[in-house]
């Protein structure tokens, strides 16, 4: 059984930069296990297979697998996910206009496709859930998982803690740049560390106070899934985003954060996330991006 | 400019089993950086570029990249390429016959391809030259490097020996399969305990049964400080370990090596230190399954 794929790298206009996303066609009878199986011969942080809708008023069913697991709701796969399926412009039969919106574990994502002179470059989501926090995180035992010092990791504006929009990560706000470029996941310590090992996927980030038009750098580690770093994580600065809109955004409007992510990796991303605000309440989240296609043909899916 | 590519599982005759490699055709014009960037994007242990050779009687010139450097030589990337120019039959023109010789930075390296009822089906490399033993490691250095203690360092036969063959090796006999399975690779430990200047490829084995000339293996090769946490067939170790049981054996000898089943990638090489009027030599021959193929587009 052959199955066609497009790769594409994800939050970047650059080929080879941003983060490299496969999306599987055909899939359709395939077993979980051969699905996984897929996802780990392409070995990126998430390939994602687009089947048919069970709600024909839907654009497709997508499900998303790590090299090691099945997700139930992720961001990169899915701004990915949705220019290349404007690239072809049809899928099931249903012309791919300016909004689709796939069915996922985590519930229906609705996602609005970039356009610059008619031909799409990218995609913008929105979160499936609204952003939750959860438990926070000790300082010492986070400092020990990234391997740095407790006073490069602020405390001030809110301490290590878990925030979710479908998929939770720790959230660490970093002294300085320095600092950002000095973490290095320690798969021992977050393996060991009682409040990091239940979440450990630590996404952690400093601000740039605007410089070279970013508002934040950040950079994710998630070793325990297989992903030592990941250079563009749409789920994790949705969350990110939703946090920061707590501690400082705007009661009614709209929170813009552009965010670099995975320079100190060498594959530098550009994401842009908004939050809505009304009446000092969050009320939607998104997080969009441009996307590059780099490679396309068939994999053997296996007897 | 489009190249077309294949991937394939080198060392296995089973679909996602294996280590896979990319083979990349139509790159003659490519920078080395831009090599480099496109062997990162396949995100395979290693991906290999296929160019004329500059010398008509070689079959081609091959470059080895992972996704973090060049490498003068290795084992499953020659297996895999040679491999996939049989499946397609002829390139640059020539049909490719059952010998196929590939002009690398270590030298000319030549492979036999293996076929079944005419198929191709994989291939046998000789190593373009001898491992060399370069001295050996406290057992209980490679013990706690590995996260392992030391009664589980087998060192009867040999201590933990650094051997070189393009590539150097630190290779430990364990005691059995739970300690093999207990093994881990650990970026931190490996320089905690050997050190920054010891080879940061780690390759452990034990050993399942032994006949008059041929010893059958399970190992397991951790090199998380290249980026690699574990890798599931590794060639290059496979002629280190012949090399150094080259040393304390007289004949030829024969060596089945079982890797990457504790990973969910079983692998398999066939191993020869062969003796004869020729002189000694080593060879490591595998399988391989096709699993893409396709275009690259971006360039």
């Amino acid at each position: 059984m052959a199955l066609s794929y497009q790769t594409v790298d994800v939050f970047t206009d650059t080929p080879f930069g941003g983060n490299p996303l496969a999306v599987v066609f055909g899939a359709e009878g395939l077993s979980k296990v051969r699905m996984q199986a897929v996802a780990a011969e392409f070995n990126y942080s998430e390939t994602t297979f687009v089947l048919p809708p069970q709600n024909p008023a839907h654009t497709a069913q997508v499900r998303i697998f790590t090299p090691r697991i099945e997700v139930p709701f992720a961001g990169h796969p899915n701004v990915g996910t949705a220019t290349v399926l404007a690239w072809r412009g049809s899928i099931f039969g249903a012309p791919v206009g300016d909004r689709v919106v796939f069915e996922e574990a985590a519930g229906l994502v609705p996602v609005e496709i970039l356009r610059d002179g008619g031909r799409a470059v990218g995609a913008t989501l929105t979160a499936p859930q609204p952003f939750q926090r959860l438990g926070e995180a000790d300082v010492t035992e986070v400092a020990a998982c990234l391997g740095l010092r407790p006073a490069q990791i602020r405390e001030d504006r809110h301490a290590p803690v878990t925030g979710t929009v479908g998929l939770p990560f720790l959230l660490v706000e970093l002294a300085d740049r320095a600092a950002l470029a000095a973490a290095r996941p320690v798969t021992a310590a977050i393996e060991t560390s009682p409040s990091v090992a239940p979440v450990k996927d630590i996404h952690c980030y400093v601000r740039t106070g605007g410089d070279d038009g970013f508002d934040l750098r950040t950079r994710m580690f998630a070793p325990l899934d297989g992903v030592p770093e990941d250079p563009a994580t749409g789920s994790a600065n949705c969350a990110l985003a939703g946090l920061l809109a707590e501690t400082d955004g705007p009661a009614d409007g709209v929170l813009s954060l552009r965010i670099a992510q995975g320079v100190e990796m060498g594959r530098p991303s550009e994401l842009l996330a908004e939050v809505d605000r009304q009446a000092g309440v969050t009320t939607a989240i998104r997080i969009g991006g441009r996307c590059v296609a780099i490679r396309r043909g068939e994999v053997a899916a296996g007897r | 400019m489009t190249l077309r590519y294949e991937t394939v599982d080198v060392f296995t005759e089973t679909a996602f089993g294996g280590n896979p490699l990319a083979v990349v055709l139509g790159g003659e014009t490519l920078t080395a950086e831009a090599m480099q960037a496109i062997a990162r994007e396949f995100n395979c242990p290693e991906t290999t570029f296929v160019m004329p050779p500059e010398d008509p009687a070689h079959t081609a010139r091959v470059r080895i990249f992972t996704p973090g450097m060049e490498l003068p030589f290795a084992g499953h990337p020659n297996v895999g390429t040679a491999t996939v120019l049989a499946w397609r039959g002829e390139i640059f023109g020539r049909p490719v016959g059952d010998a196929v010789v590939f002009e690398e930075a270590i030298g000319a390296v030549g492979l036999e391809i293996l076929r079944a009822g005419g198929a191709a089906i994989g291939a046998r490399l000789t190593s373009p030259a001898m491992p060399t033993v370069r001295g050996s490691f406290d057992p209980s250095a490679v013990a706690a490097a590995v996260g392992l203690s030391d009664p589980n360092i087998v060192v009867a036969r040999h201590a933990p020996a650094h051997v070189a063959i393009g590539a150097t090796f630190v290779i430990a006999e364990v005691e059995d399969l739970d300690v093999l399975a207990a093994a881990r690779g650990d970026a931190g430990l490996q320089v905690k305990h050997l050190g920054e200047a010891a080879p940061p490829l780690v390759y452990l084995y034990t050993r399942e049964d032994a006949g008059p000339d041929t010893l059958h293996i399970r190992s397991r090769m951790f090199a998380p400080r290249a980026g690699i946490p574990e890798d599931p067939a590794t060639g290059g170790a496979a002629v280190a370990i012949a090399g150094l049981f080259a040393s304390l054996w007289d004949g030829s000898l024969d060596i089945v090596i079982d890797q990457g089943i504790e990973m969910g990638r079983p692998s398999r090489l066939d191993v020869r230190l062969i003796r004869d009027g020729e002189g000694e030599r080593i060879t490591v021959a595998g399988r391989c399954v096709a699993m893409m193929r396709g275009e690259l587009t971006a360039l």
